[in-house]
């Protein structure tokens, strides 16, 4: 039988020990028929609910753009914090966590590999994907072929803004130990805002990517549609909100006693 | 705490794995942990006892780095358990209490106990593929190792567990109550793969199963409300803290015996108790060597006397513990 000094040893000294092996595991998830059948019915929801206002003839390209930047914005937005409020509690109740961190592995390791393992799935099944389907909606039944360069530009609003979310959600996994509080904050800032929206402007929250807020486009719509951008604010506190959120995370998840 | 404790620990100082200094844990001002000084011998298989809610899991995991102590010290393999604690997890293998990798039931045991290996090897493949077979084989799971292990039992997903846990030959195995929730059988299974992994590696693991503890264990630690109550090797432990008993059964006029057993030094006490006209006496002794050799000559010598039963009292390593535990 092989004895350990026939082996190639793994670097367990390094500052992301055990985080190659650990996304190995997080991908793994991708190949099981539950991610299929989830990839599927969001393409699915995202093309279909879009289908309908591309389609018809009474809507401008503009006003298009607008409704699927508000759709795209926010119904993804709810599949992903169902999917984070459990990545962190569920392995924390099975205790998962603990033997994972029994392994040479760091702590870091397992957040990012959480995030990484995450953000990688849910930007395929709800963002690319469902993005190529609908610029091939736009192309078929509005007859206009966008600039694929500003439309992925656009589309890389959809991705901040879900990794906000996700990192948010993994971040309050961190903090509390119920799973009441780690659905409700993020679910009540995204659906909160689109009730509040008509009351006041929030520019530094990431929904105001997606509405217009008095103009005739969304930061979103001005990406795709290659016109003059009125505020990067957004897109600038979203991403700093992101890495506060993963720092946020990677500092409790230290302190974290299993 | 008992004598024991202090003569075993300075004996195998040197040959020690494990090793803590006062290791302390509170919980919002609950004391889990108080003051713990732990020795676990090289090579031995060490069961660490203690009702429920003693401090057991506590202790494993601050060993582990998965909790921080609120006080105290301790090494492994002569390692800070605090500062080193990554080099400690590279040797060692754990089994948690109720085994269960919740978002990785989809894989299958070779799977999981290549995922298992990964965190250690990089390769060659086929290394590593021969020690995952060797694993399976070990545990006896060698025929459901490409089924997924949603469908295990219990006793099968525990000897997975261990099979983990020892997937890098590891110095260390730390064992948190691998039989609690297994039915005869599967316990049974679980003491197996233990004994046969006694060559390889040092064996520390937590059970309030005391049968199993005598069956495989050499060395014991008992845990009582966060508070170590007794530490040695079971014989010892066994010899040391019970006073031996003789129960004589016998028929007739048995006073004078009895009043001459009591003047002897070496008799602590005769408790008496009568049945269907026959006497039952528990004789408790101090010299166990000259109890042999004086106790039924003694009785004997009264003609009266009719001894129809005479035996000594085993003790048990549950009489020990109750009583360390109740006191």
């Amino acid at each position: 039988m092989a004895q350990n000094h026939e082996f190639e040893l793994t670097n367990t000294t390094g500052r992301f020990g055990g985080l190659g092996n650990l996304l190995q595991a997080e991908f793994s998830r991708w190949r099981t028929w539950d991610w299929y059948i989830m990839a599927i019915i969001w393409v699915a929801i995202i093309s279909f609910s879009t289908l309908g206002m591309i389609a018809s003839t009474d809507t401008t390209i503009t006003d298009a753009i607008l409704i699927l930047g508000f759709m795209i914005g926010m119904f993804p937005v709810i599949a992903v914090v169902i999917i984070m409020q459990d990545e962190i509690v569920s392995h924390r109740e099975t205790g998962t966590i603990a033997w994972l961190l029994s392994k040479p592995v760091k702590r870091s390791s397992f957040i990012l590999s959480k995030l990484i393992g995450n953000i990688v799935g849910v930007l395929i099944s709800m963002v690319v994907i469902p993005g190529i389907v609908v610029y091939f909606e736009i192309v078929v039944f509005k007859g206009i072929i966008l600039s694929p360069l500003h439309y992925m530009l656009g589309f890389t609003l959809v991705a901040i803004n879900l990794v906000f979310y996700l990192s948010l959600t993994l971040m309050l996994g961190t903090v509390f130990e119920q799973r009441g509080g780690i659905i409700a904050i993020p679910l009540t800032l995204c659906l909160g805002y689109s009730m509040l929206m008509n009351l006041a402007q929030i520019p530094i929250h990431p929904m105001s990517m997606f509405f217009a807020g008095g103009t005739d486009e969304s930061l979103f719509g001005a990406l795709i549609l290659g016109t003059p951008l009125t505020s990067v604010l957004p897109i600038i506190s979203t991403t700093l909100f992101i890495i506060v959120f993963i720092l946020i995370s990677l500092r409790q998840f230290n302190k974290e006693e299993l | 705490m008992i004598t024991i404790t202090k003569q075993i620990g300075e004996k195998n100082m040197n040959s020690d794995v494990i090793k803590t200094f006062g290791l302390s844990k509170n919980y919002n001002g609950v004391k889990a942990l108080q003051s713990l000084d732990l020795r676990v011998p090289k090579n031995s298989i060490f069961g660490f006892l203690g009702p429920n809610g003693a401090g057991k899991t506590t202790a494993m995991k601050i060993l582990l780095g998965l909790i921080k102590s609120s006080s105290g010290t301790g090494t492994i393999f002569g390692k800070d358990i605090a500062t080193e604690n990554i080099d400690i997890r590279a040797r060692t293998g754990y089994l948690p209490q109720n085994f269960d990798i919740g978002s990785l039931k989809h894989l299958t045991a070779r799977e999981v106990l290549r995922f298992a290996a990964k965190f250690y090897f990089k390769g060659p493949e086929d290394r590593i593929e021969e020690r995952i077979q060797e694993m399976l084989e070990l545990v006896g799971l060698e025929e459901k190792a490409d089924r997924s292990i949603e469908g295990f039992s219990g006793g099968e997903k525990q000897r997975l567990g261990i099979a983990q846990a020892q997937i890098n030959y590891p110095d260390l195995l730390i064992l948190d109550e691998p039989t609690a929730a297994l039915d005869p059988i599967g316990r049974r299974d679980v003491l197996e793969v233990m004994e046969r992994l006694r060559k390889y590696t040092t064996i520390f693991y937590s059970t309030h199963i005391l049968d199993d503890v005598q069956k495989v264990s050499d060395s014991v630690a008992i845990l009582n409300n966060g508070k170590l109550v007794a530490q040695g090797p079971i014989d010892e432990l066994l010899a040391g803290t019970a006073s031996i008993e003789y129960i004589i059964t016998l028929k007739g006029d048995s006073e004078q015996a009895h009043r001459e057993l009591l003047q002897k030094k070496w008799v602590a006490g005769i408790k008496e108790t009568v049945l269907n006209g026959k006497k039952k006496w528990k004789v408790k002794v101090t010299n166990k060597e000259i109890a042999e050799r004086e106790l039924l000559r003694i009785v004997h010598s009264t003609p009266e006397v009719i001894v129809t039963s005479f035996h000594t009292e085993t003790v048990e390593l549950e009489d020990v513990f109750l009583k360390l535990v109740e006191d």
